[in-house]
Protein backbone atom coordinates (compact mmCIF):
# COMPACT_ATOMS: atom_id res chain seq x y z
CA UNK A 1 0.00 0.00 0.00
CA UNK A 2 1.35 3.66 -0.93
CA UNK A 3 0.19 6.64 0.97
CA UNK A 4 0.14 9.49 -2.14
CA UNK A 5 -0.22 13.00 -1.10
CA UNK A 6 -1.20 14.95 -4.84
CA UNK A 7 0.29 18.24 -5.43
CA UNK A 8 -0.74 21.41 -5.99
CA UNK A 9 -4.42 20.13 -4.33
CA UNK A 10 -2.95 18.53 -1.35
CA UNK A 11 -5.52 15.64 -1.57
CA UNK A 12 -4.59 12.25 -0.06
CA UNK A 13 -5.31 8.50 -1.15
CA UNK A 14 -4.11 5.25 -0.79
CA UNK A 15 -2.86 2.33 -3.97
CA UNK A 16 -2.88 -0.75 -3.85
CA UNK A 17 0.76 -1.70 -5.46
CA UNK A 18 1.75 -5.25 -6.77
CA UNK A 19 4.77 -6.19 -6.89
CA UNK A 20 7.54 -5.01 -9.09
CA UNK A 21 5.26 -2.02 -9.78
CA UNK A 22 6.74 1.18 -11.30
CA UNK A 23 6.29 4.51 -10.71
CA UNK A 24 4.57 4.80 -13.93
CA UNK A 25 2.36 1.77 -12.91
CA UNK A 26 1.70 3.88 -9.72
CA UNK A 27 0.54 7.03 -11.95
CA UNK A 28 -1.58 4.61 -14.00
CA UNK A 29 -3.66 3.39 -11.02
CA UNK A 30 -3.87 6.78 -10.60
CA UNK A 31 -5.42 7.53 -14.19
CA UNK A 32 -2.32 10.21 -14.52
CA UNK A 33 0.07 10.68 -17.23
CA UNK A 34 4.14 10.32 -16.47
CA UNK A 35 4.67 13.22 -18.92
CA UNK A 36 2.69 15.83 -16.82
CA UNK A 37 3.14 14.46 -13.40
CA UNK A 38 6.44 14.14 -11.21
CA UNK A 39 6.65 11.58 -8.43
CA UNK A 40 8.90 12.26 -4.86
CA UNK A 41 10.29 9.89 -2.98
CA UNK A 42 11.61 11.97 0.29
CA UNK A 43 11.24 14.67 -1.99
CA UNK A 44 13.36 13.60 -4.44
CA UNK A 45 12.28 12.86 -7.86
CA UNK A 46 12.62 9.35 -8.98
CA UNK A 47 12.85 8.66 -12.48
CA UNK A 48 8.83 6.68 -14.03
CA UNK A 49 10.84 3.20 -14.88
CA UNK A 50 11.85 2.63 -11.30
CA UNK A 51 10.31 0.35 -8.65
CA UNK A 52 8.06 1.14 -6.34
CA UNK A 53 7.99 -0.40 -2.96
CA UNK A 54 5.19 0.62 0.39
CA UNK A 55 5.25 4.19 1.77
CA UNK A 56 4.93 7.17 1.01
CA UNK A 57 5.22 9.34 -2.11
CA UNK A 58 4.01 13.18 -3.54
CA UNK A 59 2.62 13.05 -6.54
CA UNK A 60 3.15 16.75 -8.55
CA UNK A 61 1.22 17.65 -11.15
CA UNK A 62 3.64 20.14 -13.80
CA UNK A 63 0.88 21.49 -16.07
CA UNK A 64 0.00 25.06 -15.04
CA UNK A 65 -3.38 26.00 -16.24
CA UNK A 66 -4.65 28.12 -18.89
CA UNK B 1 18.00 1.60 -9.22
CA UNK B 2 18.69 3.44 -12.75
CA UNK B 3 21.83 5.40 -12.84
CA UNK B 4 22.71 8.74 -14.77
CA UNK B 5 23.63 7.28 -18.58
CA UNK B 6 26.29 9.84 -18.01
CA UNK B 7 28.28 9.09 -15.00
CA UNK B 8 26.20 6.52 -13.18
CA UNK B 9 25.13 8.40 -9.94
CA UNK B 10 21.46 7.87 -9.35
CA UNK B 11 19.04 9.16 -12.09
CA UNK B 12 16.86 11.24 -10.83
CA UNK B 13 14.95 11.80 -14.13
CA UNK B 14 14.17 9.69 -17.38
CA UNK B 15 14.05 11.01 -20.68
CA UNK B 16 12.35 9.21 -22.87
CA UNK B 17 12.53 10.62 -26.08
CA UNK B 18 16.67 9.90 -25.55
CA UNK B 19 15.92 6.94 -23.96
CA UNK B 20 18.52 8.90 -21.26
CA UNK B 21 18.70 8.62 -17.56
CA UNK B 22 20.13 11.59 -15.51
CA UNK B 23 21.45 12.15 -11.98
CA UNK B 24 20.07 16.14 -11.31
CA UNK B 25 23.55 17.90 -12.45
CA UNK B 26 23.70 15.84 -15.53
CA UNK B 27 19.43 16.61 -16.10
CA UNK B 28 20.53 20.17 -15.63
CA UNK B 29 23.29 20.22 -18.14
CA UNK B 30 20.27 18.60 -20.26
CA UNK B 31 18.00 21.45 -20.07
CA UNK B 32 20.52 24.06 -20.38
CA UNK B 33 21.57 22.58 -23.40
CA UNK B 34 18.37 22.18 -24.94
CA UNK B 35 18.28 26.27 -24.22
CA UNK B 36 21.74 27.06 -25.92
CA UNK B 37 20.72 24.93 -28.99
CA UNK B 38 17.35 27.11 -29.46
CA UNK B 39 19.43 30.44 -28.90
CA UNK B 40 21.83 29.54 -31.61
CA UNK B 41 19.03 27.88 -34.26
CA UNK B 42 17.01 30.48 -34.15
CA UNK B 43 19.53 33.09 -33.39
CA UNK B 44 17.64 34.66 -30.42
CA UNK B 45 20.47 36.47 -28.81
CA UNK B 46 24.40 38.26 -29.75
CA UNK B 47 26.82 39.93 -28.22
CA UNK B 48 25.85 43.33 -27.04
CA UNK B 49 21.73 42.88 -27.00
CA UNK B 50 19.85 43.77 -24.16
CA UNK B 51 17.51 40.92 -22.79
CA UNK B 52 14.49 41.88 -20.44
CA UNK B 53 13.07 38.65 -19.08
CA UNK B 54 9.51 38.43 -17.95
CA UNK B 55 9.41 37.17 -14.74
CA UNK B 56 6.45 36.33 -13.36
CA UNK B 57 7.20 34.49 -10.07
CA UNK B 58 6.21 30.93 -11.20
CA UNK B 59 8.85 27.93 -12.17
CA UNK B 60 8.81 28.35 -16.11
CA UNK B 61 9.86 32.47 -15.61
CA UNK B 62 12.53 31.21 -12.96
CA UNK B 63 14.27 28.53 -15.05
CA UNK B 64 14.27 31.35 -18.44
CA UNK B 65 15.97 33.66 -15.94
CA UNK B 66 18.79 31.16 -14.30
CA UNK B 67 19.27 29.38 -18.09
CA UNK B 68 19.59 33.34 -19.15
CA UNK B 69 22.15 34.39 -16.31
CA UNK B 70 23.96 31.18 -17.01
CA UNK B 71 24.51 31.64 -20.79
CA UNK B 72 24.85 35.63 -20.21
CA UNK B 73 28.87 35.91 -20.94
CA UNK B 74 28.76 32.60 -23.59
CA UNK B 75 26.73 34.87 -25.95
CA UNK B 76 27.45 38.55 -24.75
CA UNK B 77 24.29 39.82 -24.04
CA UNK B 78 23.12 42.06 -21.17
CA UNK B 79 20.27 41.23 -19.04
CA UNK B 80 17.59 42.06 -16.59
CA UNK B 81 14.14 40.96 -14.92
CA UNK B 82 10.86 42.44 -15.46
CA UNK B 83 8.10 41.72 -12.85
CA UNK B 84 4.63 42.88 -12.97
CA UNK B 85 2.97 42.98 -9.79
CA UNK B 86 -0.84 42.40 -10.76
CA UNK B 87 -2.46 43.08 -7.56
CA UNK B 88 -4.33 39.96 -7.55
CA UNK B 89 -3.91 39.48 -3.63
CA UNK B 90 -2.09 37.21 -1.80
CA UNK B 91 -0.96 35.09 -5.04
CA UNK B 92 0.83 38.67 -6.09
CA UNK B 93 1.88 39.59 -3.18
CA UNK B 94 3.84 35.92 -2.94
CA UNK B 95 5.03 36.07 -6.46
CA UNK B 96 7.07 39.49 -6.27
CA UNK B 97 8.43 38.20 -3.13
CA UNK B 98 9.85 34.59 -4.97
CA UNK B 99 11.12 37.26 -7.33
CA UNK B 100 12.84 39.10 -5.09
CA UNK B 101 14.63 36.31 -3.72
CA UNK B 102 15.28 34.81 -6.99
CA UNK B 103 16.91 37.61 -8.80
CA UNK B 104 18.94 38.00 -5.29
CA UNK B 105 20.21 34.48 -5.74
CA UNK B 106 21.04 35.20 -9.64
CA UNK B 107 22.34 38.61 -8.95
CA UNK B 108 19.86 39.88 -11.95
CA UNK B 109 18.97 43.63 -12.06
CA UNK B 110 15.47 43.79 -11.14
CA UNK B 111 12.68 46.44 -12.61
CA UNK B 112 9.04 45.98 -10.72
CA UNK B 113 5.76 47.10 -12.82
CA UNK B 114 2.96 47.93 -9.89
CA UNK B 115 -0.19 47.83 -11.67
CA UNK B 116 -2.23 49.21 -8.78
CA UNK B 117 0.07 52.06 -7.98
CA UNK B 118 0.85 53.08 -11.61
CA UNK B 119 -2.45 52.63 -13.38
CA UNK B 120 -4.73 53.08 -10.19
CA UNK B 121 -6.24 49.77 -10.51
CA UNK B 122 -4.92 46.48 -9.85
CA UNK B 123 -6.12 43.33 -12.42
CA UNK B 124 -9.58 42.24 -10.65
CA UNK B 125 -10.81 46.14 -10.23
CA UNK B 126 -9.66 46.41 -13.96
CA UNK B 127 -11.73 43.37 -14.79
CA UNK B 128 -14.55 44.01 -12.72
CA UNK B 129 -15.35 47.71 -14.20
CA UNK B 130 -14.72 46.72 -17.64
CA UNK B 131 -16.88 43.90 -17.18
CA UNK B 132 -14.76 41.66 -18.86
CA UNK B 133 -12.79 38.47 -17.92
CA UNK B 134 -9.85 38.87 -15.79
CA UNK B 135 -7.33 37.02 -18.18
CA UNK B 136 -8.26 39.24 -21.00
CA UNK B 137 -7.61 41.88 -19.39
CA UNK B 138 -3.97 40.62 -18.12
CA UNK B 139 -2.41 39.92 -21.10
CA UNK B 140 -3.77 43.24 -22.33
CA UNK B 141 -2.00 45.03 -19.33
CA UNK B 142 0.91 42.73 -19.35
CA UNK B 143 1.71 42.70 -23.27
CA UNK B 144 1.79 46.45 -23.11
CA UNK B 145 4.22 46.92 -20.38
CA UNK B 146 6.42 44.11 -21.59
CA UNK B 147 6.60 46.11 -25.27
CA UNK B 148 6.51 49.82 -23.54
CA UNK B 149 9.69 48.44 -21.56
CA UNK B 150 11.39 46.61 -24.53
CA UNK B 151 11.07 49.58 -26.98
CA UNK B 152 12.40 52.41 -24.60
CA UNK B 153 15.13 50.35 -23.67
CA UNK B 154 15.91 48.67 -26.92
CA UNK B 155 16.09 45.72 -25.67
CA UNK B 156 14.16 41.92 -26.55
CA UNK B 157 12.00 40.77 -24.26
CA UNK B 158 11.99 37.06 -23.15
CA UNK B 159 8.89 34.96 -21.75
CA UNK B 160 9.15 31.73 -20.22
CA UNK B 161 6.79 29.71 -22.60
CA UNK B 162 7.49 26.65 -22.67
CA UNK B 163 7.49 23.76 -25.43
CA UNK B 164 3.68 22.96 -23.63
CA UNK B 165 2.51 26.50 -24.23
CA UNK B 166 3.18 26.48 -27.80
CA UNK B 167 2.30 23.65 -28.46
CA UNK B 168 -1.36 23.37 -26.99
CA UNK B 169 -1.61 27.68 -28.37
CA UNK B 170 -1.03 26.22 -31.41
CA UNK B 171 -3.39 23.56 -31.20
CA UNK B 172 -6.33 25.65 -29.81
CA UNK B 173 -5.52 28.13 -32.82
CA UNK B 174 -6.19 24.96 -34.87
CA UNK B 175 -9.02 24.02 -33.36
CA UNK B 176 -10.68 27.15 -33.27
CA UNK B 177 -9.57 27.83 -36.78
CA UNK B 178 -7.93 31.02 -35.39
CA UNK B 179 -5.35 30.38 -38.07
CA UNK B 180 -3.11 33.29 -37.75
CA UNK B 181 -2.87 33.03 -34.22
CA UNK B 182 -0.88 29.44 -34.40
CA UNK B 183 2.41 30.83 -35.25
CA UNK B 184 2.52 33.59 -32.34
CA UNK B 185 4.45 31.71 -30.49
CA UNK B 186 7.59 31.38 -32.63
CA UNK B 187 11.04 30.83 -31.50
CA UNK B 188 11.12 34.77 -31.71
CA UNK B 189 8.62 37.83 -32.70
CA UNK B 190 10.66 40.34 -34.73
CA UNK B 191 10.38 43.75 -33.76
CA UNK B 192 9.11 47.08 -35.32
CA UNK B 193 11.39 50.24 -35.18
CA UNK B 194 10.00 52.45 -33.07
CA UNK B 195 6.64 50.43 -32.17
CA UNK B 196 7.21 47.00 -31.28
CA UNK B 197 10.09 45.04 -29.25
CA UNK B 198 11.15 42.17 -30.20
CA UNK B 199 10.07 38.65 -28.64
CA UNK B 200 12.11 35.91 -27.93
CA UNK B 201 11.39 32.45 -26.06
CA UNK B 202 13.96 31.01 -25.10
CA UNK B 203 12.24 27.60 -23.56
CA UNK B 204 10.59 26.91 -26.93
CA UNK B 205 11.67 23.14 -26.80
CA UNK B 206 11.62 22.56 -22.81
CA UNK B 207 9.15 20.35 -22.01
CA UNK B 208 6.92 21.73 -18.85
CA UNK B 209 7.81 18.53 -17.38
CA UNK B 210 11.54 19.71 -17.37
CA UNK B 211 10.89 22.93 -16.32
CA UNK B 212 9.80 21.98 -13.04
CA UNK B 213 12.67 19.33 -12.62
CA UNK B 214 14.91 21.72 -13.60
CA UNK B 215 13.43 24.46 -11.26
CA UNK B 216 13.39 21.83 -8.37
CA UNK B 217 17.38 20.71 -8.85
CA UNK B 218 18.66 23.92 -9.31
CA UNK B 219 16.69 25.05 -5.79
CA UNK B 220 14.87 28.15 -7.79
CA UNK B 221 13.01 30.16 -5.47
CA UNK B 222 9.28 30.29 -7.10
CA UNK B 223 5.74 30.09 -5.92
CA UNK B 224 4.06 27.12 -6.53
CA UNK B 225 0.25 28.30 -6.18
CA UNK B 226 -1.61 29.11 -9.47
CA UNK B 227 -3.66 32.54 -10.50
CA UNK B 228 -6.32 32.08 -8.93
CA UNK B 229 -8.00 33.22 -12.33
CA UNK B 230 -6.72 29.83 -13.89
CA UNK B 231 -8.89 27.56 -15.06
CA UNK B 232 -7.99 23.75 -15.40
CA UNK B 233 -10.72 23.02 -17.54
CA UNK B 234 -9.60 25.53 -19.83
CA UNK B 235 -9.74 24.54 -23.78
CA UNK B 236 -5.34 25.16 -23.50
CA UNK B 237 -5.03 23.01 -19.93
CA UNK B 238 -7.25 20.44 -21.78
CA UNK B 239 -5.27 20.33 -25.03
CA UNK B 240 -1.81 19.74 -22.84
CA UNK B 241 -3.52 17.24 -20.61
CA UNK B 242 -4.13 15.10 -24.72
CA UNK B 243 -0.78 16.20 -26.08
CA UNK B 244 1.16 14.83 -23.35
CA UNK B 245 -0.75 11.62 -23.57
CA UNK B 246 0.38 11.63 -27.19
CA UNK B 247 3.35 11.99 -25.96
CA UNK B 248 3.72 9.34 -23.51
CA UNK B 249 3.04 6.62 -26.35
CA UNK B 250 5.62 8.37 -28.70
CA UNK B 251 8.06 9.82 -27.17
CA UNK B 252 9.04 12.95 -28.86
CA UNK B 253 6.13 13.88 -30.82
CA UNK B 254 6.40 17.38 -29.12
CA UNK B 255 9.98 17.80 -30.34
CA UNK B 256 8.71 17.00 -33.70
CA UNK B 257 6.20 19.37 -33.97
CA UNK B 258 8.24 22.76 -32.72
CA UNK B 259 10.83 22.56 -35.03
CA UNK B 260 8.51 21.96 -37.85
CA UNK B 261 6.26 24.92 -36.29
CA UNK B 262 9.23 27.27 -36.43
CA UNK B 263 9.80 26.15 -40.19
CA UNK B 264 6.16 26.75 -41.14
CA UNK B 265 6.15 30.04 -39.26
CA UNK B 266 5.18 32.11 -42.35
CA UNK B 267 2.97 29.70 -44.45
CA UNK B 268 -0.18 30.53 -42.29
CA UNK B 269 -2.63 33.42 -42.97
CA UNK B 270 -1.34 37.06 -41.68
CA UNK B 271 -3.47 38.88 -39.27
CA UNK B 272 -5.33 41.17 -41.97
CA UNK B 273 -4.47 44.55 -39.58
CA UNK B 274 -1.60 46.81 -40.19
CA UNK B 275 1.16 48.01 -37.47
CA UNK B 276 0.62 51.79 -37.10
CA UNK B 277 1.63 54.04 -34.26
CA UNK B 278 -0.87 54.57 -31.32
CA UNK B 279 -2.38 58.26 -31.68
CA UNK B 280 -2.14 58.67 -28.08
CA UNK B 281 1.54 56.78 -27.06
CA UNK B 282 3.18 56.19 -30.26
CA UNK B 283 3.67 51.73 -29.70
CA UNK B 284 2.11 49.45 -31.79
CA UNK B 285 -2.05 49.37 -32.68
CA UNK B 286 -4.06 47.96 -35.26
CA UNK B 287 -5.48 51.61 -36.60
CA UNK B 288 -6.11 54.64 -33.91
CA UNK B 289 -5.65 54.38 -30.53
CA UNK B 290 -4.03 51.46 -29.57
CA UNK B 291 -6.41 48.66 -27.22
CA UNK B 292 -4.09 49.90 -24.14
CA UNK B 293 -4.69 53.33 -23.74
CA UNK B 294 -8.11 53.11 -25.15
CA UNK B 295 -9.14 50.85 -22.04
CA UNK B 296 -7.28 53.16 -19.66
CA UNK B 297 -9.16 56.05 -21.27
CA UNK B 298 -12.32 54.23 -20.15
CA UNK B 299 -11.56 53.51 -16.66
CA UNK B 300 -9.67 56.72 -15.64
CA UNK B 301 -10.67 59.47 -18.17
CA UNK B 302 -7.01 60.07 -19.88
CA UNK B 303 -4.64 57.18 -21.75
CA UNK B 304 -2.09 56.02 -19.70
CA UNK B 305 0.29 54.90 -22.25
CA UNK B 306 2.62 58.07 -22.22
CA UNK B 307 3.00 57.96 -18.55
CA UNK B 308 3.90 53.94 -18.41
CA UNK B 309 6.52 54.67 -21.49
CA UNK B 310 7.88 57.70 -18.99
CA UNK B 311 8.00 55.12 -15.56
CA UNK B 312 10.06 52.67 -18.29
CA UNK B 313 12.43 55.22 -19.00
CA UNK B 314 13.29 55.84 -15.24
CA UNK B 315 13.46 52.35 -14.31
CA UNK B 316 15.44 51.84 -17.59
CA UNK B 317 18.12 54.87 -16.47
CA UNK B 318 18.55 53.03 -13.59
CA UNK B 319 19.69 50.32 -14.96
CA UNK B 320 21.37 52.48 -17.13
CA UNK B 321 19.95 50.99 -20.26
CA UNK B 322 18.96 54.48 -21.59
ZN1 LIG C 1 25.15 12.31 -14.02
ZN1 LIG D 1 -1.41 53.67 -26.92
Amino acid sequence: MVRVKLLPEGKVVEVDLQEGDTVRDLLRALGLSSETHVVLVGGTPVPETEKIGAGEVVVVRVLSGG
Amino acid sequence: MAKCSICGKPAIAYVPYQRRYYCAEHFADHVLSKVRRTLRKYRLVGGGDRVLAAVSGGKDSAVLLDVLARLKREFGYQLAALHIDLGIGEYSVESRRAVESLVRDLGVPLIVFPVKEALGYSIPEMAMRLRRPACSVCGMVKRYIYNAFGVEGRAKVATGHNADDIMSFALKGFITQDLSSIPKLAPRTPGIEGLAAERIRPLYSVYEKESYLYALVRGLPHYHQECPHARLTSLEFRIKEMINRLEEERPGLKLGFLSKHAKNANQYPRERWEPSPCSSCGLLSSGGECSFCRTTRRLRGEPLGRSVREYARAQLERLGWM
